[in-house]
């Protein structure tokens, strides 16, 4: 029931699904894609300082 | 009796998740470049993917597609239609990350996610014919994305650009250290579901 509801609401083409009334200009939308890369980066960044090698992996571990 | 190994581990959990997130918080902004389909954009969802199937295998990209896909503007039916892309990438990653020079990694992560990215065209190309009747074959779409060049390469920088780049630059984020079991298979099951899927819409009877 609950993927019927999902597959029955879910296309939305060409408007964000969950944001209702947002309607972006094409500028806006791409200077937010690019927004968003940057906080991936950021987030690819910061593991790799944290987990410099494998026995640091789990979260929480300590620094060797 | 051996000790049990999770699929994931906590790390990969979280990586999965973040990226699943922003991928959600992305879409449901719709924050894409705009001038793909009537109705969809170049979405991002390739990049989150593709770096969540390098740092936590294809289970992490399955999550990230999952997350996706509850703001996607294909919403749910995309989601299957990811999945060979993730198969496909995990099947060749090792390698390539154990690559020894950075050229020879950059050049083997473009050219497998050139070749991942043509084989789940045609899955999404049953989809825009079967679900959403943008065509009444898949022909036109494939001279469209593949001919029409601009739409492919636009997707293959998404899928590659930035994820090719953390990889150069931020390895230890995206150590294969994962296992996948019957990775083979599964990418050849995805490749085969999706090729039969395809050919339904193929116009050949």
């Amino acid at each position: 029931m609950i993927l019927g509801t999902i597959l029955d609401t879910s296309p939305c083409l060409g408007q964000a699904c969950y944001v209702p009334g947002l309607q972006l200009d094409s500028t806006t939308q791409t200077a937010g894609a690019i927004v968003m890369i940057i906080i991936v980066l950021a987030l690819a960044w910061y593991g790799n300082r944290k987990w410099r090698s494998p026995s640091q992996e789990m979260i929480g571990a300590a620094p060797a | 009796m051996m000790p049990r190994k999770p699929l994931l581990n906590t790390r990969q959990i979280s990586v999965a998740a973040v990226l699943g997130g922003l991928s959600l918080i992305t879409e449901a902004f719709g924050l894409s470049l705009p001038g793909y389909l009537p109705g969809v954009n170049f979405n991002l969802v390739g990049a989150y993917l593709s770096i969540a199937t390098m740092a936590a295998g294809p289970l992490g990209g399955i999550i990230v597609t999952i997350l996706d896909s509850f703001t996607s503007s294909v919403g749910f039916y995309g989601l299957p239609f990811y999945w060979p892309h993730v198969f496909f990438l995990a099947l060749f990653y090792k390698r390539i990350y154990s690559m020894k020079s950075t050229a020879m990694k950059v050049v083997g992560y473009w050219v497998v996610t050139a070749v991942a990215l043509f084989i789940q065209y045609w899955g999404w190309f049953f989809l825009y014919v079967y679900v959403f009747k943008f065509a009444t074959t898949i022909w036109p779409l494939a001279v469209y994305n593949f001919v029409g060049v601009i739409p492919y390469a636009t997707f293959l920088a998404i899928y590659a650009l930035i994820p090719g780049f953390v990889l150069v630059t931020a390895p230890n984020f995206v150590r294969p250290n994962w296992n996948f079991p019957y990775l083979k298979w599964v990418t050849a099951a995805s490749i085969i579901l999706s090729a039969i899927a395809v050919a339904s819409q193929a116009g050949l009877r």
